[in-house]
């Protein structure tokens, strides 16, 4: 395997290639001697913050000099996560928000009862992330770029930044906030932790289901995929009922609630959509949907940074 | 945006900063003065003096004279390390109703350590005021990062009392760090921070990583400083003088306090020098009553000889908190020197044993803790904002089973902290438990600080051990302890916040607070 480190100079360029490029699955590398076909090569991509997002991919097409964008190589991504597409999105997102200069104004009643909004919604959005989605960093962050990450946040929502402001309410949502922070560094600062969590990550197997029950599952998720969740509601009541063991029944029922909520409430949403996802980990959708309502989530989150960078920058 | 300041409030001198634009910076007094002896004197006239006047007249009234009032706030009478103090100073020291070491004046009058520290107080705040021009009503002040809960309280009730609106109790080695700037350093830093000063040693592991304070772990000694340094050479004189046929000199309050000063004055010049001239004449009277002169010369081998023990005390809580911290002796990147012992060499050649390196020295180790304490009021007031500190608790918290005590928030946990822990009833059909909060590192609850009690009724009826009881306690950032108790299945809750069962009372604060009214209202009037 071939590691290469790549140095994003600027947001405008980190947009490009993301929209060009990595959002595709494909990534070009500038090489006067590029490696063959099938070569398989890691990419640290270090954003303008100094974060890094790393990739992995396989070498898909040699550009001679003279084609296109060459001379170099087309890459194939292979292993994309969501979390480095989600931290890559985060970023550009909250450059783009610091950009409009989002100010709060802190003097008046209205701007405290703003910023206590602001406050509740992160720290309800925090209860969704995982420890690496707290501190915006990759799956695969190392030490470093962690130690970073809790120290620019600590410098945002440590509740001495909000002793100025007569609210306790203030006070308390940001220290509750600091401490899912807190809890997020030490469960991902060293290389033991990282595996200790990784270990408590893994899934359990799926549970076992009888055939007629098959039939009315498959069913239900026909419905489901024909965006008809509604009517898959009470097949999964049947075999729930008949089957209060039925792990696959009950997580669709949770799913089933989760999408009629997701337009009004994510938050609610996400939280039946999670219990899904507890309940049967080998639901596919589930997990599809939960990436998706998470992602709603932090843009919630973004948003509340964004402010907070805005007022700082 | 209102000012805070930062006032070191130490055990011998006192200094008040501010933040000003180019950073943080002393306050003079009016006389220039840029750190305050912690002495207030009360005179026969009835008034109250502070700082070095009071210091110059405390030969003639020395048993009206207090000093070292850090020593006593928070503190039970017949705490370990309250007795010999009390034994050598030459002002009474007795009980109050709630056990607490309060100071008794030749007039009778009983006055608490916190009231003694407010009047120290009062003054950095009237320095403040001069030099700053303004008002002056919010302050953060520092403590010993070893002091527990009561002494922290004490401490803010004592700025209470001084009209003082207590933004802060913070940590000295961790203010003392953020004024050194080591966060203006390129790389991430390790460091330790050495604080001794005239009655408390601390010690403090910390990173600092781009503005980020995070300390790891502290230790240290809340009653181990300077002082004891001059009570030693002052035993050692008082027995000789006595052996030169000298009576009564240890239950003399003057001769005590004119040895006291003498020892404190050795002390420092042996810093710089091999050997110290002491003389006092008329010290004491032989039985027929003729006069008993000191005159003597302390060499700095002796000096040493006689403290060697107190030196040798200072490796412990260093090792306990290099421990603690995770971190080799090797792989901190600097040892910072605070307080005005870590001038006496005997202390530097310990400081370099401990650490293996030689330790970096402040241009003035006396006042680096209140320059660090109004920089944090300008974090508090949001003027600073590129900088932060996470503190920890230093003792650890938890609850008593039996007659041990079942830790729920460890020692060095960064606050704000929380954590909950279930427990079971112990007895069948049980309908309350009692929750006793403790304070401390031992196995043995009696062995501990106890904080609180309070109990959680209406329990649901069952076997031994089958009901449970959730108890959560929160950590504030100011480090003030509340702890809630539940029952999950009725949902039955109590809750307490710790105050200090060793302290003033509210009813206390309010007498004095009026009284302290009255006094300055008066004093008004007569300057007019």
């Amino acid at each position: 395997m071939v590691a290469v480190k790549l140095r994003c100079s600027s947001w405008e360029q980190l947009a490009y290639v993301y929209q060009n490029d990595i959002k595709r699955g494909s990534m070009f590398l500038r090489a006067h001697n590029p490696p063959p076909v099938g070569t398989e090569m890691r990419i640290d991509l270090i954003l303008p913050s100094g974060s890094v997002a790393a990739f992995e991919g396989r070498v898909s097409a040699v550009v001679p000099s003279g084609q296109a964008r060459g001379p170099g190589v087309e890459l194939a991504l292979v292993k994309l996560s969501p979390g480095v597409l989600w931290m890559i999105e985060s970023a550009l997102r909250t450059t783009a928000k610091a950009e409009e200069d989002v100010v709060i104004d802190t003097e008046s009643p209205e701007a405290e009862e703003d910023l206590l909004a602001a406050l509740e919604a992160e720290r309800r959005g925090l209860e969704r992330l995982d420890p690496y989605q707290i501190l915006g960093v990759a799956d695969g962050a190392g030490d470093d770029e962690i130690r970073d990450a809790f120290a620019e946040l600590s410098k945002r929502v440590h509740p001495d930044r909000y002793a100025q402001y007569e609210s306790e309410q203030v006070r308390l949502l940001a220290s509750e906030i600091f401490m899912a922070v807190r809890e997020a560094y030490r469960k991902v600062a060293t290389a033991d932790a990282r595996t200790r969590l990784a270990g408590a990550r893994k899934r359990p197997t799926p549970p076992a289901v009888s055939i007629d029950e098959t039939a009315a599952l498959d069913e239900a998720r026909r419905l489901i995929e024909a965006g008809k969740f509604e009517r898959a509601i009470p097949i999964y009541d049947v075999v729930v009922r008949k089957n209060p063991q039925n792990k696959i029944a009950s997580a669709g029922r949770e799913l089933c609630e989760g999408l009629r909520l997701l337009a009004g409430d994510p938050l609610a949403a996400a939280e039946r959509i999670e219990a899904a996802v507890e309940l049967d980990p080998s639901n596919e959708r589930a997990a599809r949907e939960l990436q998706a309502v998470r992602r709603t989530v932090s843009e919630l989150r973004q948003k509340f940074l964004a402010k907070l960078l805005g007022r700082e920058d | 945006m209102a000012r805070i300041i930062g006032i070191d409030l130490g055990t011998t001198n006192s200094c008040v900063a501010a933040l000003e634009r180019v950073g943080p910076s002393v306050l003079a007094s009016r006389e220039g003065e840029r750190t305050i002896p912690s002495v207030v004197a009360f005179t026969q006239s009835g008034r109250v003096v502070v700082g070095v006047p009071a210091k110059r007249q405390a030969v003639m009234n020395a048993s009206s004279t207090i000093y070292a009032a850090k020593r006593l706030i928070g503190r039970k009478v017949n705490a370990p390390d309250v007795e010999p103090f009390a034994r050598s100073s030459p002002f009474a020291i007795v009980a109050a109703p709630n056990g607490d070491a309060w100071v008794r004046l030749p007039s009778g009058r009983d006055v608490s350590p916190q009231e003694i520290s407010a009047y120290v107080l009062e003054r950095m705040r009237d320095i403040a005021q001069q030099a700053v021009g303004e008002p002056v009503t919010q302050a953060v002040i520092t403590v010993p990062a070893y002091f527990n809960d009561a002494q922290r309280q004490a401490t803010k009730d004592a700025g209470r009392i001084a009209g003082l609106d207590v933004r802060r109790i913070l940590n000295e080695p961790t203010a003392a760090a953020l004024a050194y700037g080591v966060h203006r350093r390129k790389s991430r830093q390790r460091l330790a921070v050495f604080d001794f000063g005239g009655g408390t040693f601390d010690v403090s592991i910390l990173t600092v990583d781009r503005g980020v304070f995070e300390v790891l772990a502290v230790n240290g000694n809340a009653s181990l400083g300077g002082d004891d340094f001059d009570r030693r050479v002052m035993e050692k004189l008082v027995a000789e003088l006595e052996d030169d046929g000298a009576v009564g000199v240890a239950t003399d309050p003057v001769a005590l306090g004119r040895l006291k000063e003498e020892a404190e004055r050795a002390k420092k010049i042996l810093s710089d020098e091999p050997s110290a001239t002491l003389h006092l004449p008329f010290v004491g009277k032989t039985g027929a009553g003729g006069p008993v002169h000191l005159e003597r010369t302390l060499t700095r081998n002796e000096f040493e000889a006689l403290t060697r023990d107190l030196v040798e005390r200072l490796a412990g809580p260093c090792a306990q908190a290099l421990a603690d911290a995770g971190i080799a002796v090797g792989e901190l990147d600097d040892v910072l020197l605070v307080g005005g012992m870590t001038r006496v060499p005997a202390v530097i050649r310990a400081v370099e044993a401990i650490f293996g390196r030689r330790p970096s020295k402040g241009a003035n180790p006396d006042e680096v803790v209140a320059l660090g304490a109004a920089a944090h009021g300008g974090i508090l007031s949001g003027e600073v904002r590129e900088v932060v500190l996470l503190d920890v608790i230093p003792h650890s918290l938890g609850v008593r089973v039996g007659e041990t005590v079942s830790t729920v928030i460890p020692k060095n946990t960064t606050v704000p902290a929380r954590a909950a822990k279930l427990f079971a009833t112990s007895k069948a059909d049980q309908d309350f438990v009692s929750i006793e909060v403790y304070q401390g590192e031992s196995k043995e609850a009696k062995e501990n600080r106890h904080l609180g009690r309070f109990t959680l009724e209406g329990l649901p009826t069952g076997a031994a051990g089958s009901v449970r009881v959730e108890v959560a306690f929160t950590v504030d950032a100011d480090g003030i302890l509340s702890v809630s108790a539940r029952e999950p299945t009725t949902g039955r809750a109590a809750t307490l916040t710790i105050t200090p069962s060793s302290g003033l009372s509210d009813d206390e604060l309010t007498k004095i607070l009026e009284e302290r009214r009255r006094l300055r209202a008066t004093a008004d009037t007569l300057e007019l």
